[in-house]
């Protein structure tokens, strides 16, 4: 008899077990956030190990890049002064068009547009799990961090700050397939949104289906979010097709920021006035 | 062999703490040291690891609870906002510590098909949750490249780790008399911790 009210104690138990879950996974998001907030003792933990690791590995990699950049010293020497010679041309020609540029905008009565102020940070961490493409970033809620703040490199844009703890941030790669930027083609002028996929790659959607848009187009950021400014540099289209029956091109394009390599990054803090 | 430190301490708080500094670990290492292992970037993966071994040799609460943690630590760090990980290893801790104790003769060589099934099994679940993929060769292409490797990836890893922890702490095990209780009377000898 005891036997059998265990066994159905046990049954009550499992089943309430499992409504807890489903309710939890099929709960909507204001619903799991304050169940969300359990794992933060755990992540602020996690953190100050993640930390030291990183300096370690950062430690590490300072010095076999110094080897090997001993190694490569010579080439790269002569690298760079051709590299610096076409720069140089490069600078005078776009001088001239900068100075035309004022001048016309002068007559035309034109703002510039606003630039954000950046700040630093360094990349402790990759996402562990094996589904998102995201960082973690060594400023938090306590150096000024919020959700929503565009990350970028000087070559062109990394992702944005979607979660925020005091002492570090989660940075969605524009690679991740949640991630969403709107963008716009430099040649063109049209307008789309860039999505991350699985595979790591990004794929550009929502362009008219008569779009002219060729491989080796640049892609700029159109400055429709308040996370990226418009015109920082996106990525290089590498791929389009029309496939009949879809009702936009499939375009991918290479990101300009090597995703892969992130050591260091920029948080572009909002623009007083946008 | 025993190390005389083993004896002094206790091989019991050695274990206990032992987990302890595995699981608290597991995240960290996976974001910062395990990128710079990767093959085509293809890295193993540690809390999955530190689950699933912790769960053979532990009771399905407690599995449970670590798996719920990891997990939970796994859902602050990803770019996700649910509390996906948290109940997904929840489940994957539970259940693999019930299949560990019926399994017959359970042992390094049964290990490898433990492990890259949790691995097969997690990805799986991933996939049919966030559907991620817009074409089929997408998600064969994904398969490919990226689901088989890791599985075979993290499989050899635990597989390693597991041979160096059996043969410093052999865990005491009966696991045909589990199973044939099990399916015996439906139900476990002893109580579930």
């Amino acid at each position: 008899m005891g036997h059998s009210a265990s066994g159905s104690k046990r049954v009550w138990l499992a089943a309430a077990g499992l409504a807890v879950v489903l309710g939890l996974l099929l709960a909507p998001d204001w619903v799991k956030r304050p169940v969300g907030v359990v794992g933060r003792p755990m992540a602020a933990a996690f953190s100050v190990i993640q930390d030291t690791f990183a300096s370690g590995v950062a430690a590490v990699r300072e010095r076999w890049s110094s080897y090997l950049a001993l190694a490569g010293l010579r080439e790269a020497h002569h690298l760079l002064q051709g590299e610096l010679e076409r720069m140089t041309s490069e600078r005078d020609r776009l001088l001239e068009v900068a100075e035309e540029n004022t001048r016309l905008s002068a007559l035309l009565d034109l703002r510039p547009p606003a630039l954000p102020p950046v700040r630093g940070a360094r990349v402790v961490g990759r996402d562990p799990s094996r589904w998102y493409q995201s960082i973690t970033i060594d400023r938090g809620g306590r150096h000024g961090s919020v959700a929503d703040q565009g990350v970028a490199l000087p070559s062109g844009i990394v992702g944005t700050v979607v979660k925020v703890f005091p002492s570090f941030s989660v940075v969605l790669l524009i690679t991740d397939r949640q991630s969403a930027v709107p963008v716009l083609v430099q040649r063109t002028r049209e307008q789309g949104i860039i999505e991350g996929t699985v595979g790591g790659r990004v794929r550009l959607k929502y362009l008219p289906p008569s779009s002219e848009i060729g491989t080796g187009d640049i892609i700029l950021t159109s400055g429709l979010t308040e996370a990226f400014p418009k015109g920082l540099m996106v990525g290089t289209v590498t791929r389009v097709e029309h496939p009949e029956g879809a009702l936009y091109p499939e375009v991918e394009l290479a990101p300009a920021a090597d995703l892969s390599r992130l050591e260091e990054v920029l948080i572009l803090d909002p623009v007083p006035d946008a | 062999m025993r190390w005389p430190w083993t004896m002094a301490v206790g091989a019991e708080s050695i274990r206990r703490v032992g987990w302890g500094t595995a699981v608290l670990l597991a995240l960290p290492a996976q974001s910062t040291i395990l990128p710079v292992v990767a093959i085509g970037g293809v890295v193993p993966d540690l809390p999955l690891i530190c689950l699933i071994l912790f769960a053979i040799s532990h009771g399905p609460v407690w599995s449970a609870t670590v798996g719920a943690l990891l997990g939970a630590g796994l859902d602050a760090f990803s770019g996700g906002s649910s509390v996906f990980y948290a109940v997904v290893d929840a489940g994957l801790g539970f259940g693999t510590s019930v299949l560990g104790r019926v399994t017959t003769n359970f042992q390094t060589t049964t290990l490898p098909a433990l492990i890259a099934s949790g691995s097969v099994l997690l990805a799986g679940v991933q996939v049919i949750w966030f559907r991620p993929f817009e074409h089929a060769d997408e998600m064969l292409g994904w398969m490919a490249g990226t689901l088989v490797p890791q599985a075979l990836y993290t499989t050899a890893v635990a597989w390693g780790l597991y041979t160096i922890w059996r043969w410093r702490f052999p865990t005491p095990r009966t696991p045909q008399k589990d199973q044939h209780d099990f399916f015996a009377s439906g139900r476990f000898p002893g109580s579930l911790r």
